[in-house]
């Protein structure tokens, strides 16, 4: 058994409810009897996690040192409301949560009361037994804090909310694990921006999970900006249950991390819910990102859109799975799914696969994959407007990517991504004037 | 302020260009005439300084200056801009932004200050209007999605934006309707003056009715066999390319 | 969807053509594996030592192997103890001569239109009949000798050109190669074998055709082409087996080499019986086809169309280990009733400047399942790669079911792979299209299948594709309605 198997980064002395208590057990057995996913496991064949193997991690301290003036600027323009996580612990001192709009709530999971975790209690005690899913049974043991995000039927948040978390070295690397809940009732209409940051640490493995379910009509954007350090670990899975006519729109922008990997679910159980799924990737050095998308079309009606684009540099490696399954029954789907990749360096690898999964007839299905380079005809083209070479190849190399920046309909948001983006790509200095 | 001596030009080990010769001096508009497969797209694309089209003898020399040693970037800085034949859609890349950086590469190339968006806004908008070109061109991605009038179109302000001092135009007469066409003429007479020169290629003398030029020159199999004034296009026209053959093999 | 149509539903009650079995004398081995099977198989084609060492070989292998369960099937274990190894009529396993061969096995192939007789042989092309365990006659074998080419049954080859199996005889699928690959090669009895010598484009289409007759038994053949530099082939392969209960088991293991700008064009018409329309009974078709592009510019190109078995697992792959060497795929497979087809193509990119190109066509109707299961690799080496992939499936039914798994592995920079797929059903439009001119519902939908499937038969030898043609609308009946 791996050091990291045997580790349980839990207090001891939890008070919680009995159930609670029980069903941590349960996924703490889980994730003991698997150990980490092995690559002979079809959801882990690109991605392998011996290098977490290597590493004795610490448990996260239980009280965040950080006060507001510690922090670097992380503002992201437009956002007015900010949660702040601490290796997967709330801290309110860092969050900026008055005025909240009607409706709206924000809660820290460790914080909250016996009744209100009653109230969650299915949305909890999701059985993680599969061997490709330990991790998620190891959070679902091991996480205390989460953030718990609810919006009462018609509830509106005309601006983003910054949802942060920060990930701290304490004389070596941490394990944290934490739990995230998002409700969204009818007609509700929230836009959260998920930023995933470190400061300072090396090689720190942040686990998280997170439970969404989005009632009729409602409407959840969620922005994703993945900025680990270099050495660090993140592996983030979401379940999405959608109800009908609601509509999850994800975008998700990674730039950073040394090995990241993302599992993202949802079901449309509900005719006309629709869900969009948009990511980029931009890596350099030997970072490693893997989306795993699956989408279940369990109603007819149901739309799904996925476009993942991704320029890969250095020894950079992206993995893209994405899934999607119309059941029986579910006629009228409309599922569409690409994945676009530029290889830039001969030591950087893609590995995609793009399945379908189908079981009913009056469907519209399509996806599509490439990898391949900047195209010499265009760069050509550039040259001969008299754009420097570098300064072309980072032009060419952003026009690939847009195609998910403009899906940000937030215009400061989409320059302030646009910013993030543009710095990390290969020559992105040479754009930035 | 275009010289071409003796050029031989290889594409994928085939010969296309066999020692042309050509001169071109400022203020002049030249026309390369010819017969298709004649090798005027890859002069061309030769002057522009494109990657695959390999001179094996011969020599370009622009304003004193080899030609052939430099990038296309370095060129288009120097004032050599080529309106395609086939312009090129880049979905992603706005077409703005990439006049916009196209245009100031030159100025900083040229030492002189570059254009800021508003600055920039204002040029544009005032060569769109000119050119009656509608400013939703602006707002999107270069020639994506562009029908083939459109791109055309791009290409000649593009070159009113960026004011060549040598403007290479490949074919950009072919597929115009009679209105487009005009757009095109009025783009190069506007720019017309003693210190620019343009080089028009064109299959057919239809262009030549609205952009007079001061020379033509007939380019057959990869060689310059004839050249004279406006009258030639116009014998041309009328009469084809074969009587050029008889000629040359009388 | 069309409305329910009676008539069109009484029309097309046709059964499995193939279904009926010849009542012939055969020399049957007793059901059950181990060492003494395969050393008696081996002893009865009077093999030399080492072929018997390499199947024995690979039996070890197999033995510590397991079934692999990631096909997207649903079949119930296979007892390989209870089916027979080894099936031939008669007790001779080969004729000396034309009258020997048993008048009902000459019947028996003429019944499925495959002529044996010399004078009515088919025009154009040569073939190697294999009936259960063995080849029972090779036609037009002069006159291809006289070009230098060798086509011949597989005993026949390890008889009289033992150097060239020797050479090549697992060289492109090794005897451990996968699970049916190596029970293949420890009980293989009998197949085709082409050689094509340098610079040779072989005179005719070369064709085996294979037919399973006896109860219980598996048919286990293993094929061989090895194309020298600049030679050309082309070869067909068609198979039908009688309706029965029971599943039977067909592990075929292909092999094809071609060196320097050599070229293979393999095509395959895949009727084996499907099962009914319970899903009782019909083949388990588990077989392992792999061409290895060796040389440089050389080419390999595959064309199947799948309607039979009730099981099919298939993926006919190209290695393309030489510079500026390419590899085609393309298939038609069809699932009705109960029938599952999990098939598609692995395009290992190894060399500089590889080509590769698939065109997979799905079509699911009643409870059918089709599954694309494709590998596109380019290896770090493998500058310049290309390949372009299609999989489109086509949906007859609420109860069947159309799966793409498409895995795309780029290690170089200067690779330019494109997938595509989409899946739809027949549309309304166009089938109202159709009958708004006149033209009748089966008619329409048979139009729109040919058309669907287009890019595939045109891939086909001219005889091979309105066979296929036919197989695809019989294979069809009662789909729609």
């Amino acid at each position: 058994m791996t050091a990291l198997a045997r580790m349980q980064t839990r207090p001891s002395d939890l008070r919680e409810p009995a159930w609670l208590s029980d069903y941590r057990e349960a996924q703490g057995a889980h994730f003991k009897e698997h150990g980490l996913p092995q690559p002979r496991l079809e959801n882990w064949k690109y991605t392998a996690l011996r290098m977490l193997e290597q590493h004795e991690f610490r448990s996260p301290d239980p009280v965040s040192v950080l006060q507001p003036e510690d922090l670097p600027d992380l503002a992201v323009p437009g956002a007015r409301w900010r949660v702040v996580f601490v290796n997967g612990r709330f801290s309110s001192a860092l969050s900026l949560l008055d005025d909240l709009p009607d409706g709206v709530r924000v809660d820290s999971l460790a914080e909250l009361d016996e009744a209100d975790l009653e109230s969650l209690r299915q949305d909890i005690v999701q059985d993680f037994a599969r061997p490709d899913e330990a991790l998620a049974a190891l959070c679902a043991a091991d996480a205390v804090d989460g953030l718990v995000l609810r919006a009462e039927a018609g509830a509106r948040a005309e601006q983003p909310i910054h949802v942060l978390h920060l990930s701290l070295g304490q004389d070596g690397p941490v394990l944290h694990n934490q739990r995230d809940i998002v409700h969204l009732a009818a007609g509700a209409r929230v836009t959260i921006i998920e930023h995933h940051r470190s400061l300072g640490g090396s090689g720190n493995f942040s686990n998280r999970l997170a439970t969404i379910r989005l009632a009729e009509n409602s409407h959840l954007g969620q922005l994703r900006l993945q900025q680990m350090g270099d050495p660090d670990y993140l592996v983030t899975r979401q379940d999405c249950e959608q109800a009908a006519g609601s509509h999850l729109d994800y975008i998700g922008f990674d730039l950073g991390g040394r090995l990241v990997r993302h599992d993202l679910n949802c079901r449309l159980a509900e005719p006309e819910a629709k869900a969009t799924l948009c990511g980029v990737y931009a890596l350099d050095g030997k970072r490693h990102v893997d989306n795993h998308t699956r989408v279940d079309h369990v109603a007819p009606q149901t739309a799904s859109e996925e476009l993942f684009k991704g320029v890969l540099d250095g020894r950079a490696r992206a993995v893209f799975n994405g899934k999607v399954v119309v059941h029986e029954g579910a006629d009228g789907t409309d599922a569409a799914q690409t994945n676009k990749n530029l290889l830039l360096s001969p030591h950087a690898e893609v590995d995609t696969k793009p399945e379908l999964v189908i079981y009913a007839d009056d469907v519209k299905c399509a996806h599509g994959a490439t990898v391949g380079q900047l195209d010499e005809l265009q760069l050509f083209y550039l040259r001969t407007r008299g754009l420097p070479e570098p300064e072309a190849r980072a032009l060419l190399t952003f026009g690939f990517c847009r195609e998910v920046v403009d899906r940000v309909d937030n215009f400061d948001l989409e320059s302030y991504l646009t910013g993030q983006l543009v710095d990390h790509l290969p020559a992105g200095q040479a754009m930035r004037k | 302020m275009l010289k071409i001596e003796n050029l031989h030009v290889e594409v994928g080990g085939k010969k296309i260009l066999k020692g042309l010769d050509l001169e071109v001096a400022a203020g002049e508009v030249a026309a390369i005439m010819g017969p298709n497969g004649s090798g005027k797209s890859t002069l061309a694309n030769v002057i522009a300084g494109r990657e695959g089209y390999e001179v094996v003898e011969g020599s370009v020399h622009y304003d004193g200056e080899n030609l052939l040693e430099l990038d296309p970037e370095e060129r288009a800085c120097k004032g050599v801009f080529l309106a395609f034949q086939y312009p090129v859609e880049i979905p992603g890349v706005n077409n703005t932004y990439f006049l916009r950086s196209a245009l100031n590469a030159q100025r900083k190339a040229r030492g002189e200050e570059e254009l800021d968006s508003m600055a920039f806004l204002k040029t544009v908008r005032k060569k769109l209007e000119v050119l009656h070109i509608r400013d939703d061109l602006l707002h999107r991605a270069v020639n994506e999605g562009f029908s083939g009038g459109e791109k055309k179109r791009n290409e000649i302000f593009q070159m009113a934006v960026l004011e060549p001092r040598l403007a290479i135009l490949d074919e950009t007469d072919s597929g115009l309707d009679i209105d487009a066409l005009k757009i095109v003429a009025d783009g190069v007479n506007q720019l017309r003056d003693a210190k620019r020169a343009f080089v028009v290629v064109t299959h057919y003398q239809r262009l030549l009715d609205h952009i007079v030029p001061d020379s033509v020159h007939v380019l057959s199999d990869g060689r310059i066999v004839k050249s004279g004034d406006r009258a030639l296009a116009e014998k041309l026209e009328a009469e084809g390319y074969a009587w050029l053959e008889d000629e040359a093999a009388a | 969807m069309p409305s329910s149509n009676p008539q069109v539903e009484s029309l097309v009650e046709r059964k499995y053509p193939h279904g009926w079995a010849t009542e012939i004398e055969s020399d049957t081995v007793p059901p059950g594996l181990n060492e003494d099977v395969i050393r008696l198989i081996s002893a009865k084609k009077n093999e030399p030592d080492w072929l018997l060492e390499w199947r024995l070989d690979a039996y070890a292998n197999w033995c510590k192997m397991t079934a692999p369960d990631w096909a997207k099937l649903n079949l119930e274990p296979i007892d390989y103890q209870a089916i027979s190894y080894y099936s031939a009529p008669r007790k001779k396993p080969r004729y000396e001569s034309w009258d020997e061969v048993d008048p009902k096995l000459i019947e028996t192939y003429d019944k499925l239109g495959v002529p044996l007789h010399e004078r009515a042989k088919l025009a154009g092309v040569a073939v190697d009949a294999v009936f259960d365990s063995v080849s029972v006659t090779t036609t037009f074998k002069e006159e291809l000798a006289k070009a230098g080419v060798i086509f011949c049954s597989f005993s026949e080859a390890v008889q009289d050109h033992p150097e060239l199996v020797r050479e090549y005889l697992g060289s492109v699928v090794p005897n451990m190669d996968n699970y049916f690959a190596a029970l293949n090669s420890a009980v293989f009895s009998d197949g085709s074998f082409v050689y094509i010598p340098r610079g040779t484009r072989c005179p005719m289409e070369l064709s085996t055709y294979f037919r399973i007759n006896a109860l219980n038994t598996g048919q286990f053949e293993r094929t061989l082409i090895i194309a020298e530099e600049g030679s050309y082939v082309s070869y067909l392969e068609g198979c039908t087996a009688p309706m029965r209960d029971e599943n039977q088991l067909h592990a075929a293991v292909v092999e094809l080499v071609a060196l320097d700008d050599a070229q293979i064009k393999y095509s395959t018409v895949q009727n084996w019986y499907p099962g009914d329309e319970q899903g009782r009974g019909g083949i388990y078709n588990f077989v392992t086809k792999r061409g290895d592009c060796r040389g440089r510019n050389s080419k390999i190109s595959w064309t199947q169309v799948e309607t039979g078995s009730a099981i099919t697992w298939k993926y006919p792959s190209c290695v393309l280990r030489g510079d500026g060497s390419s590899g085609e795929f393309y298939s038609v497979a069809l699932t009705h009733n109960y029938q599952q087809a999990d098939t598609g193509t692995k395009m290992v990119h190894l060399g500089r400047n590889t080509r590769s190109h698939i065109i997979s066509k799905g079509i699911s109707a009643g409870h059918g399942q089709n599954t694309y299961r494709g590998l596109v690799q380019v290896h770090k080496n493998a500058d310049d790669a290309r390949n372009f992939t299609q999989c489109d499936s086509l949906l007859i039914g609420k109860e069947c079911g159309a799966h793409t798994f498409p895995y795309i592995e780029v290690k170089n920079p200067g690779a330019k792979v494109e997938h595509e797929a989409s899946t739809s059903k027949i549309s309304e439009d166009q089938l109202f299209y159709c009958l708004q001119r006149g033209i009748g519902e089966e008619d329409a939908v048979s139009m729109i299948i040919d058309g669907f499937c287009k890019e595939v038969f045109r891939e086909l030898p001219m005889e091979f594709a309105v066979e296929a043609k036919k197989l695809l609308e019989v294979s069809l009946e009662g789909a729609v309605g």
